[in-house]
């Protein structure tokens, strides 16, 4: 009986060691905008000391539907995967990806949205009135697109910037930091910086990039909330944008 | 401080205690009873005896500075009476029959009851075998069991309960025309007309029947718990039922949850099974009388869950006489009384009610901390005493429960139960939250409880037929109200958050069941038809649903004379909500060998459930129970289908009890955070579970010890996520259960040690910033696979020490009970949140929430 009962406790203390798991996660992301050419796309290994035991890291692959070709990412730096051939979304269409690493092949889809299709514009010029800083410059529209917003950036193009001469300026930045619902921006004198050129780019983003933009680290009773993520088998955020440039002048 | 109080207290009543002087006598004609009436008084002899026995037995006899056995030797030697030594008391008993009865009759039929001998009270679920066959038979609720192709009038029957004395009764042709009940006894009982067999079984007691184990409550005193212990943290013991969540509301089932195991009373369900967020059973330990743990295979007139049925019988009342008896906690008073009335019936009523909201002991402040810092996340990773503040949290709770039993004939009875448990907290807490310049004032008005009642009525048509029906209804409500006002330091603003919440799940149910036989096979029928009525209210939505469940059930069981026990049944269901039939089979084989000591067994049953616990009790994060009835459609109906089989050996105090099982359940709906990309998420999946329970048990007279392992692995298919198949939150590779006991004259010492290997979590591995169009960057978090990570290794040793005593006609206990001996600082899970920067850029940071360390506790206990 002792026999028996000394090879059942082994036993039974041997199954106390609980089975292998070594968690992981490899993050993926990179954003796709139309017309532009998509030469880079973005990867981390977590926990990070993995990486270095990584030679070569992973390749992604991306399918065009229209053209039936795939391009290749390659892994050319620390959490970085270019390509020498790079592909050019287009608006409208649907690009699949994959990443491959030695466990798990990690898929995500791209879908871009419609090109946007330009409305009213009040003017491309604008004379600025020193004495008038919320004088309405511009009033730009496009068409309405359901399901999508919209997020504006302004830059100026001019190599030698002259300051407007307003106490405060540069507000575009306050008033069109995170995306908008609607599909027009009304740009007054100082949103703007500087006299001289400037490229106002309007991008067509879903719903899903917008929550990228108003995720809050901490929900309920402080504790962490899980972030936007749409990579099936991993990590990250793949999403497709359209854009709209438009080059607006500021006169003295 | 506890410990000084009690060994004081140990040390009182052990002077108390006085050894037998050798006693001298000289009775002419002296009344029996008279004698050991004042042999008690002078020599402090303890005697067990029916005073019936004793009627009409006068005593001559002279003796002088005789031991105790020669001088009741001596007095009864010319009587049909006889004594055994039984612990520290002598039992005086009819002499068993001479061994040389000639059979009369073979190939009988026995049917009689099991009674409580001290309180005549019906034995439920006792276990009545004739010896040296395979014919055998459970008690039902009223004790009454019926025996088919007896041997011989002459065979002896096998009676034995969890924490009673075996008893061995050898039958008569004249226990056939008188059948009066059998009765047995706990340690100081007596056992008239018997053979005491030796051994008085432990704390837990297998059974020949797959997934099918007893508790014993009458030792519940020497389980170690941190609140008080109670038939659900017994049930905790057995293998394949976990016992590393310090908690009594509810039993994880051979990788279940909760809400899939039903718990009954009386034949009632409740929804809510504890007080004190899972410190203190619902169950009084007063009222409890007998307990039965399925673990999966839950007789056919019993569907609706597919996880395990606790199956808990309350106590009829003493039908000899008035007793009472007062439980003193450091938390809790309790407090019972039961009686004959009249003649053909009892009661029994009890009430157990917390005076925390009274008195902030030591302990209480300890365990509320405890709690309140489980489910309340902390910036700095700190520890909050929430008594520090102005207003201390108002908590408290209490429960009724009364049983009143008729026998308005000799074959029927008739019995109504009442129960009434509610909980309730009122707390405002200031909390500085430094690293995000916040203050935060936390307000939680709660309460929540159960109402349960039946009313049954059992009627005996012959020893063979009988019919039962009952009428049972539960109703578990909630009434939540939480607000969060933050106010930011750095500008004045402040901001709020409320959540008003009302749940109620009821049921009303009627059950005809039927028992007969025909032939050599027994059969139950019946009908069943409930009513559910589910509501969930809050500020944002108000959702109520109603449905009927009516189900029909049979079942066939028979013996063949290989030692082959054979049953299985059907169970038809139509649920309204979904208007779809669900048949549920169930298949169960005993093949007992080698002279009844090994049995094989192999059971198979497919249930279905119908409603859902969607989130589980969270304490202050305001949404405690929310029960759902399925639709068919985002809430699906449950499936699980269980496969056991093993083996069972007991001989000569060693019990071996091994199954295999396998088990598999579609349509759970289960709760996750921070699912990729979907933050907190209702799923649904399919459970798998396989695994081994092995029970090993020694009973050695004074000592018990046994071993529950289990091991096994379990895993959940998701429906939505592509990493489908993810470890069960719940799953274990390993549970042990050391526990051992020795029962001294006075004195029960018991210690257990628990041991599980690390459940799963998900983890946070880290953060990534995604650059964003506009030239800003997003940090976000990034968390591992669901429960890809484990948690590390629980263990813990209980210790529990009993005194019994006993003060004139009044018996007490004194129990100290000293949880986590050793202080493991057990981890229950990790909390992750963002502890600087802004909405854009922050750095997370993690707490382990921890469980509850070293607590001891003291529990007085006087019956009278």
């Amino acid at each position: 009986m002792g026999r028996y009962w000394i090879i059942g406790l082994s036993w039974v203390l041997a199954a106390c060691s609980p089975p292998d798991g070594s968690p992981d996660a490899v993050v993926f992301h990179g954003i796709f905008v139309a017309g532009e050419p998509l030469d880079t796309l973005y990867w981390e290994v977590f926990p990070p000391a993995s990486a270095a035991d990584w030679p070569g890291g992973p390749v992604a692959t991306v399918r065009d539907p229209v053209l039936q070709q795939q391009f290749s990412y390659e892994n050319f730096g620390e959490g970085v995967l270019l390509s020498t051939d790079p592909l050019i979304p287009v608006a409208g269409q649907t690009y699949s990806v994959e990443l491959a690493t030695p466990d798990a092949t990690l898929k995500a889809e791209a879908v871009m949205p419609p090109a946007i299709v330009p409305g009213l514009i009040s003017g491309n010029t604008f004379t600025v009135d020193p004495e008038n800083p919320g004088e309405v410059a511009f009033l730009i529209n496009w068409q309405v697109m359901p399901g999508y917003s919209f997020l504006a950036t302004l830059a100026c193009l001019e190599e030698k910037p002259v300051p407007l001469p307003f106490e405060e300026t540069g507000k575009f930045a306050t008033f069109y930091r995170d995306p908008i619902l609607q599909s027009f921006v009304s740009l007054r004198s100082d949103f703007f910086q500087y006299y001289g050129q400037h490229r106002l780019t309007v991008y067509a983003i879903d719903k899903a990039y917008e929550q990228v933009f108003f995720y809050l680290p901490s929900g309920a009773r402080n504790l962490l909330a899980a972030g936007p993520d749409n990579v099936e088998g991993g990590d990250g955020f793949v999403t497709g944008v359209s854009k709209w440039e438009l080059e607006l002048v500021l006169l003295p | 401080m506890l410990c000084t109080v009690f060994c004081w207290c140990l040390c009182c009543a052990s002077a108390c205690a006085q050894e037998t002087a050798g006693i001298s006598f000289r009775f002419q004609d002296e009344p029996l009873s008279n004698v050991l009436k004042k042999w008690k008084k002078e020599y402090r002899l303890r005697c067990a005896y029916d005073p019936s026995l004793c009627e009409d037995l006068s005593v001559t006899a002279v003796g002088t500075d005789l031991s105790p056995q020669e001088a009741l030797t001596k007095v009864l030697e010319n009587t049909e009476l006889t004594w055994k030594l039984i612990g520290t008391t002598y039992a005086i008993y009819r002499k068993p029959p001479a061994d040389n009865v000639t059979p009369t009759r073979a190939g009988v039929s026995f049917g009689s009851r099991v009674l409580d001998y001290d309180t005549r009270e019906p034995i439920a679920f006792a276990s009545v075998r004739v010896s040296g066959t395979a014919i055998g038979a459970t008690t039902d609720d009223e004790g009454r069991f019926f025996l088919r192709s007896i041997p011989s009038d002459t065979s002896t029957l096998i009676v034995s309960y969890v924490g009673y004395q075996v008893l061995r009764q050898k039958l008569t042709p004249a226990t056939f025309e008188s059948r009066e009940p059998l009765s047995i006894s706990r340690s100081f009982g007596l056992m008239p007309q018997a053979i005491v067999y030796g051994d008085q079984t432990g704390l837990i007691q297998s059974t020949a029947q797959a997934g099918l184990m007893e508790v014993s409550t009458l030792d519940l005193s020497s389980i170690g718990s941190a609140g008080e212990p109670d038939a659900m943290k017994a049930a905790q013991l057995l293998p394949g039922v976990d016992a590393t969540t310090e908690n009594s509301g509810g039993l994880m089932v051979r990788g279940t949850e909760p809400d899939q195991s039903r718990v009954t009373m009386d034949g009632f369900t409740l929804y809510h099974l504890d007080h004190f967020f899972g410190l203190y059973s619902a169950f009084n330990p007063l009222v409890v009388e007998s307990v039965r743990v399925h673990k999966g295979h839950a007789p056919l007139s019993e569907g609706g869950f597919t996880g395990g049925w606790v199956e808990m019988v309350s106590r009829d009342g003493n039908r000899k006489k008035n007793r009472s008896r007062i439980d003193l906690g450091l938390l809790t008073v309790a407090a019972c009384t039961e009686g004959p009335i009249g003649t053909k019936g009892s009661y029994f009523i009890a009430a157990r009610r917390a005076y925390t909201d009274a008195l902030f002991s030591p302990l209480f402040q300890s365990l509320f901390n405890s709690l309140y810092n489980a489910n309340i996340p902390e910036v700095d990773a700190g520890q909050v005493d929430v008594f520090e503040g102005e207003s201390a949290p108002n908590f408290g709770f209490f429960d009724v429960n009364a049983k009143f039993t008729f026998y308005p004939g000799e074959r029927d009875r008739v019995s109504l139960t009442l129960m009434r448990s509610v909980d309730r907290l009122d707390m405002n807490f200031i909390q500085s939250l430094d690293a995000v310049s916040q203050q935060v004032i936390f307000s939680d008005q709660s309460q929540w409880g159960n109402t349960g009642a039946s009313l049954r009525w059992n009627h005996h048509w012959t020893d063979s037929v009988h019919s039962e029906i009952q009428l049972a209804g539960s109703a578990f409500n909630s009434e939540l109200f939480s607000q969060d006002i933050i106010r930011d330091l750095l500008t004045g603003a402040t901001t709020s958050a409320k959540s008003e919440e009302e749940n109620l799940l009821s049921d009303f149910s009627g059950k005809f069941t039927h028992h007969y036989y025909i032939g050599p096979c027994k059969l139950l029928s019946g009908l069943q038809l409930s009513l559910y009525e589910s509501r969930h209210n809050t500020l944002a939505e108000v959702d109520t649903s109603g449905a009927m469940l009516a189900a029909g059930f049979t079942e066939i069981s028979t013996a063949s004379a290989f030692g082959l026990e054979f049953s299985g049944g059907l169970r038809l269901s139509h649920f309204s909500k979904t208007g779809a039939p669900y048949l549920d089979p169930r298949l169960n084989l005993i093949q007992s060998l080698s002279d009844n000591r090994l049995h094989l067994k192999l059971s198979f049953n497919a249930s279905h459930q119908f409603l859902q616990r969607l989130q589980p009790q969270n304490f202050a994060l305001n949404n405690p129970d929310y029960w759902q009835l399925s639709n068919g459609e985002d809430l699906p109906v449950m499936r699980g289908n269980l496969l056991s089989m093993g083996a069972n050996w007991s001989h000569g105090g060693w019990t071996f009890d091994g199954e295999l099982f396998g088990r598999r359940t579609q349509g759970l709906k289960r709760r996750f955070v921070n699912v990729m990309g979907m933050g907190d998420q209702l799923i649904d999946g399919t459970g798998q579970s396989a695994g081994f329970d092995l029970l090993v048990q020694r009973d050695l007279g004074r000592h018990h010890f046994w071993l529950a392992s289990t091991t096994s692995f379990s895993f959940l298919s998701l429906d939505d996520v592509a990493r489908t198949e993810i470890p069960e939150s719940s799953g274990q590779w390993q549970e042990l259960k050391f526990i051992y006991q020795v029962k001294l004259d006075r004195v029960d010492i018991s210690a257990a040690w628990f041991f599980g290997s690390g459940k799963p979590f998900t983890p946070l591995l880290g953060t990534y910033t995604l650059p964003l169009l506009n030239g800003d960057e997003q940090v976000l978090p990034v968390f591992g696979s669901i429960n890809s990570d484990r948690l590390p290794a629980y263990h813990r040793l209980d210790v529990s020490i009993t005194y019994r005593f006993s003060l004139d006609k009044a018996e007490g206990s004194l129990s100290l009970n000293l949880f986590n001996v050793y202080d493991r600082n057990n981890i229950r899970n990790f909390q992750y949140f963002a502890v600087s920067g802004d909405e854009t850029s922050f750095a997370a940071g993690s707490r382990a929430v921890g469980m509850l360390g070293f607590a001891p506790s003291l529990n007085f206990s006087i019956s009278f």
